[in-house]
């Protein structure tokens, strides 16, 4: 027998739910809660098999629900979600979430994901997959590893002009915007690189190769 | 016998002798003489009247008359009169002569003594006199000073609109100094100055269009003595001053010209000038009465100012919130359209199949619910649509870095223009919601306008944070336009409300773009409040 707990703040869902999981002689509802905290209480009381999560709620929402509940006990968690997001997906799992099911999925579904948690594995809606997760974790961790990549094309024009050592006014005049501009520019490319005056952008832009010691 | 009682002193007296007051005045006039023993009996003078020559033209050697038994009535009104003592000739003997003498040169000393030091307490007593006069006059200058200042405080201070202000001091300036005519010069930009207000040049120059001109101070003489001295500066007589000739002045009849400087916040924000037609007319009094409404007018001036510019500020916000409630009403309007075209036609769709799958077959039950479902599912995608464009709520529940990745795979899905995107120090951190917010819509804003405008395929966002600040850059290849004239034209709803949203949070937004080089547009905010419009309640 597997012991499960329900959390969503709206009273429709939660009767459905419990509808759904009456069908299946294996399953017993032990407890449901209306929002975060009272969910917490109740988990942390019952020690249930599995919850069931609404990744939205008030009071406390699912992710930090989720978080504490796999600090304290060994109750798994299915999250249930609107958001086919993979940024959804990975904070979730990332807060010790087994399985997220989408709300508009087939309603067999939520009964395979309880059994896969309850065994012991993890379970991710039909449309949602391991390498998606993978990918988008390395889409978010895309950070350049040379600041320089994140200059834009302008700071890079004006890198290179003021390491030659035109001034604001005579920059602006050479790419037709206002010396303000220019300034503007230049305050971000120094920020960006952590260049505190004029010698070390040419110090910089001489190392770079942006400008050679000749010119 | 006299001679033998003084000459038995051995020594002590030096004596001589005359016989006439006449010869006694001469000797005395000669000085070395301590004492007169005066006999009243003398050829040329007698009695009293002796007395009183010899003391009249000594008055500081004593004098002891010498009288006859019956004269005692004499010697007494003698010593009334001011003489030391007197002798009775007849009953002199060599003791007390010797004794007499000597007190009498003593006592005559000691009154001399006392009357200089009385002489002494009334000269100082006169001295006092006329230092209580002066402090006086003094006291009352500085209680008129007072009350002129209490006067003009309140005439400055009534009205917070500059030109009241301004109308104000040259009122004040008017009950103290006659002028014929006096200006006030305020600070414009740089080294511009201007006339705020004029008065009394009609006297000199027919409708000579003072106000509003505005001139560079660095190039009048008179007026760069003010702004570098910072101390009021007299012109005498502009006949005999060179400059003069090259100023505002020239051509108008003034020949006496005194100019204070205005200073708040240890500034020169302006001065103002009294002018009048006679050479070496204001006195010194004058310019001290001029100089003395300088702190009150240029702290007035200020305050007025400052409002001004709050209510300009005010004015803005104004029109802001306008701007504000016309776009929410906008989007209500959106909103209430789709809700009407796209969930209210699904929703009636499904109302149908329900209610056919009810009056069906029991067999056929089962096909009508599988049409309802899929129904269902496509009226769950459209309000998630729907949700998402109102407002991503993965802004709030993960924060900027998510809900950024997730616009830019709905831009390029639906745009077909592909992202390229850095970002340093955004990942794993929360910034405040307004600057989340603001980060977000000008990134979104931003890559419409790349969309809409920039004929390209692609665009690059930046995004770097560090402990104060957080910068976003979005730029382009494409098109470009003329910033200016783009703003200008009003047709640029789009660049205004990434400026407003910038500037709320206190942030710089700046818009690079020239025609064929591509745009680039980068707004920095600040994470701390710090210069923060407040905005009211929604």
């Amino acid at each position: 027998m597997t012991t499960v707990v329900l959390a969503d703040d709206h009273h429709i869902v939660r009767q459905a739910l419990r509808a759904l999981l009456e069908t299946e002689p294996d399953f017993q509802l032990v407890g449901e809660a209306g929002d975060g905290l009272e969910a917490l209480r109740i988990v942390e009381r019952l020690k249930p098999h599995v919850l069931v999560l609404d990744l939205m709620m008030p009071g406390l929402n699912g992710l930090e629900v989720a978080r504490q509940v796999t600090q304290r006990c060994r109750t798994k968690i299915i999250v249930l979600s609107m958001h086919a997001n993979y940024a959804y997906v990975a904070e979730a799992l990332k807060n010790g979430v087994a399985g997220y099911v989408l709300k508009d999925s087939q309603a067999s579904e939520l009964v395979n994901a309880i059994r896969e948690v309850a065994a012991g594995r993890r379970y991710l809606s039909a449309p949602l997959s391991e390498r998606a997760i993978q990918l988008y974790g390395r889409k978010i961790g895309q950070m350049p590893a040379d600041p320089y990549d994140t200059l834009t094309g302008r700071e890079r024009e004006v890198i290179q002009l003021a390491a030659e050592g035109h001034t604001n006014v005579q920059i602006g005049q050479r790419l037709f915007v206002s010396p303000r501009t220019i300034e503007t520019h230049r305050a971000n490319l120094m920020r960006k690189l952590g260049l505190q005056n004029q010698s070390e952008l040419i110090r910089y832009a001489v190392k770079r190769g942006i400008v050679s010691v000749d010119s | 016998m006299l001679q033998a009682l003084i000459g038995a002193e051995d020594g002590a007296f030096d004596c001589e002798w005359v016989k006439t007051i006449t010869a006694a005045v001469a000797r005395l006039h000669q000085g070395g003489i301590d004492v007169v023993l005066l006999g009243l009996g003398l050829s040329d003078s007698q009695g009293l009247s002796a007395f009183l020559q010899i003391q009249d033209n000594a008055p500081e050697v004593a004098v002891i008359p010498l009288t006859n038994g019956r004269d005692d009535a004499v010697g007494l009104k003698a010593v009334r009169l001011g003489a030391q003592d007197y002798l009775v000739k007849d009953l002199l003997t060599q003791q007390p002569l010797a004794h007499a003498i000597r007190n009498a040169v003593e006592r005559k000393r000691t009154h001399e003594a006392l009357k200089k030091a009385q002489n002494g307490v009334e000269l100082r007593e006169e001295d006092r006199t006329s230092e209580l006069n002066q402090l006086y006059d003094e006291e009352q200058k500085a209680h008129r000073q007072s009350e002129i200042l209490r006067v003009a405080s309140l005439a400055l201070t009534r009205s917070l609109d500059l030109d009241q202000v301004l109308l104000s001091l040259l009122d004040c300036l008017a009950t103290l100094v006659p002028y014929d005519s006096a200006c006030v010069i305020l600070h414009v930009a740089e080294s511009q100055f201007g006339v705020a207000v004029a008065r009394g040049y009609e006297y000199f120059a027919d409708g000579v269009p003072l106000k509003r001109l505005v001139f560079d101070m660095q190039a009048y003489p008179h007026l760069r003595e003010i702004l570098e001295s910072r101390r009021s500066v007299v012109i005498p007589d502009t006949a005999d001053y060179p400059g003069w000739n090259a100023s505002i002045g020239a051509g108008l009849l003034i020949r006496n010209w005194v100019g204070v400087p205005l200073i708040a916040n240890d500034n020169v924000i302006g001065l103002y000038s009294v002018d009048n037609r006679n050479p070496d007319f204001f006195t010194a009094e004058h310019r001290e009465l001029c100089e003395m409404l300088a702190p009150q007018a240029a702290i007035a001036i200020e305050n007025a100012r400052m409002y001004a510019t709050l209510g300009s500020r005010e004015e803005q916000l104004r029109s802001l919130s306008h701007r504000l409630v016309q776009m929410q009403e906008a989007e209500r309007r959106e909103i209430a359209r789709e809700l009407h075209d796209e969930v209210g036609q699904v929703l009636t769709g499904l109302n149908l199949v329900l209610g056919t799958a009810a009056r069906q077959a029991a067999e056929k039950v089962g096909e009508g619910l599988a049409q309802a479902q899929t129904l269902l599912n496509d009226l769950m995608g459209r309000v998630r649509a729907l949700s998402l464009d109102l407002r991503p709520l993965m802004l709030d529940d993960l924060g900027l870095l998510h809900a950024l990745v997730w616009l830019f795979d709905r831009y390029t899905g639906q745009t077909g223009v592909s992202v390229r995107f850095t970002q340093t120090g955004i990942r794993g951190r929360r910034f405040g919601q307004d600057i989340e917010t603001a980060a977000f819509r000008i990134v979104q804003e931003a890559l419409t306008n790349v969309a809409r405008y920039s004929g390209v395929d692609e665009a690059l966002v930046h995004i770097w944070a560090s402990d104060d600040m957080i910068s976003v850059q979005v730029e382009d290849r494409g098109r470009g336009f003329d910033v200016d004239s783009v703003l200008s034209a009003g047709q640029s709803s789009g660049l205004a409300g990434m400026r407003e949203r910038t500037e709320l949070i206190g942030g710089r937004l700046t818009i690079d773009s020239v025609p064929g080089t591509g745009t680039y547009v980068s707004a920095n905010l600040p994470l701390h409040a710090a210069g923060r419009v407040e905005r009211g309640g929604p």
